[in-house]
């Protein structure tokens, strides 16, 4: 795994014990803060290349990905709200009924746990086949149909054969699971969003965030949000030396029978029941509704639900908030909305046209000659 | 209370995977009880697609009256808008109209998620509300638009099926 930009930079995480989140200080205003044009790691076999981003675009917004034609990543996935659903889970392709809440795609790059409950999902390249081909929710519906479809589908349109050939001429243009996953991964880690007036503020900006935000901010870290909701990603499992088991924590016990039991679906072990990986908070006021099953419909609910379960064995969520206090958490997080973000043409859905052409095969060489060059490791 | 936690932990831990989705009604029967204005929904009448929105007034649907509409692979639909969400190439579109006397909500009622625009002066309404059917129905989604009175088109996009259970609904 080819290492990124400036993270290193941000300040180690410590940890306090198995529940414990990582505990990161929040550096003042002024102090070094992740630079906007930031890009993440990459591994060594999917170097990004701007052919092979675009491609992934395409493959990103195209309904073919699902058996019936009906949905795309999109589909879930939607840049108005920074890549998230306003439903509380989604259903597939075929209504059979959803698990868990969208989660944002903005800075994915650099999560190195991908999913609510399943710490074993690490690269985007590996998440990617969950929705297409998964069972445990059915979401774009290719389990169990023939090997092959989803890639001769893609064969017989008039674009694709030559996208393929212009972003994976090392593999001869083939199309496969392998580079259609490759190519989705590779336009997940462009969705960098890193330019919220939070952002601004921290790069010196002070009037970039309202007072109140401010105060919030403070809050941030006294009402212990910031040690899990932790670095420039705002969760954990985005910090450097975090290991991904670690970025799972429990902010309540389920209480029914038959209830979402989280981590411990995958471990089986009785004390990571409840628990589920830290999200992400960039433009998390654009991504209502919240929580693990989406059952908390507002971002000041989602405030308070974190301190509302007596039974929560952690001390830090005993604490009490008021709703002041709240209001004022709340102007802090809707500073982290970038709105360039959310409105950059480069994540929309792309025209019909298809892209490919000598210019841009060529920038795509450039670019891909000077990001291997930029990698601190090399691919 | 650690043995509260014990007990639970075991009951959670042997629930299977499966039982996770969300607790989806107990129905008798479906479509058993429609609203009034949705009674007509098993009606199935027959009807194919306009291939294109200068033929849009020959695919007419009478409102309250349930259809199996026709759709046409996604290629072979000339749609009138750009859909916010279109299917892929092998979903099917379709173009329909339908006539309004009086200004106020129409729902348009699908047995598919679909996505769906309705057209005024040719321009897409944004919808006024949206979701799912009523339970223990076999509608799985409402979009409800307040219009003017006028032709309206109505255009499917991304269908998984070749036929679309389809109503355009008055407010009752």
């Amino acid at each position: 795994m080819a290492r990124g930009l400036g993270l290193a930079a941000l300040g180690a995480a410590t940890f306090v014990g198995v529940v414990a989140c990582a505990s990161v200080a929040a550096a003042p205003v002024g102090e070094p803060w992740i630079a906007a044009d930031a890009m993440p790691p990459f591994p060594a076999n999917n170097p990004p290349t701007p052919i092979k981003i675009e491609l992934g675009r395409r493959l990103f917004y195209d309904g073919d990905l699902s058996w019936d034609g009906t949905m795309s990543c999109a589909t879930c996935h939607e840049q108005k709200r920074g890549f998230t659903d306003p439903n509380k889970t989604r259903e597939g392709f075929d209504g059979q009924p959803g698990e868990r809440n969208i989660q944002t795609l903005a800075n994915v790059g650099w999560f190195k746990s991908l999913t609510w409950g399943g710490p074993q999902v690490d690269t985007l390249e590996h998440q990617a086949l969950i929705p297409i081909e998964g069972l445990v929710p059915v979401e774009m519906g290719f389990a169990g149909r023939p090997e092959g479809t989803l890639a001769q589908r893609l064969k017989d349109q008039a674009c694709y054969p030559e996208l393929f050939a212009a972003a994976f001429p090392e593999r001869g243009g083939k199309i496969d699971m392998d580079t259609i996953t490759l190519a989705l991964s590779a336009f997940q880690r462009s969705l960098v969003s890193l330019d919220a007036p939070y952002d601004r503020y921290r790069r010196g900006d002070a009037g970039a965030i309202s007072d109140e935000a401010k105060r919030g901010e403070a809050l941030f870290a006294d009402k212990q949000c910031v040690s899990c909701h932790a670095g420039p990603h705002f969760t954990d499992a985005a910090l450097p030396g975090v290991r991904a088991k670690e970025t799972f924590h429990r902010l309540a016990w389920p209480t029914e029978e038959g209830a979402d039991t989280g981590l411990a679906r995958i471990t089986q072990k009785e004390e990571d029941i409840g628990k589920f990986r830290t999200p992400g908070l960039r433009n998390v006021a654009l991504s209502a509704p919240y929580m693990h099953d989406g059952e908390v419909a507002t971002l000041s609910d989602a405030v308070r639900h974190h301190y509302a379960d007596p039974l929560a064995g952690d001390e830090r969520l005993k604490l009490s908030v008021s709703d002041g206090e709240v209001a004022d958490l709340v102007a802090f997080l809707e500073a982290l909305t970038d709105r360039g973000f959310v409105s950059n043409p480069k994540f929309a859905r792309p025209g019909p046209q298809c892209p490919v052409d000598a210019d841009a095969m060529q920038a795509a060489e450039a670019e891909n000659a000077r990001r291997q060059h930029n990698s601190a490791e090399g691919p | 209370m650690r043995l509260i936690f014990v007990a639970l932990a075991a009951a959670l831990l042997a629930a299977p995977a499966f039982a996770q989705a969300h607790d989806a009604p107990a129905c008798a029967a479906m479509d058993a009880a429609l609203p009034e204005r949705l009674g007509d929904w098993n009606g199935k009448a027959d009807i194919g697609t306009a291939p294109s929105p200068e033929h849009a007034a020959h695919a007419s649907l009478a409102l309250g009256k349930g259809y199996a509409a026709r759709l046409a692979k996604e290629a072979e639909v000339t749609l009138a808008v750009e859909p916010e969400k279109p299917g892929g190439s092998v979903s099917y579109s379709g173009l329909f109209t339908f006539t309004v006397e009086t200004a106020g909500d129409y729902t348009v009622a699908l047995g598919a998620a679909a996505w769906i625009d309705v057209l005024e002066d040719g321009k897409a309404m944004e919808p006024s509300t949206f979701g799912h059917g009523p339970e223990c129905t076999t509608i799985r989604k409402m979009v409800t638009f307040a219009l003017k009175p006028g032709v309206h088109v109505l255009q499917v996009a991304g269908n998984g099926a070749e036929t679309l259970r389809v109503m355009v609904a008055g407010k009752s």
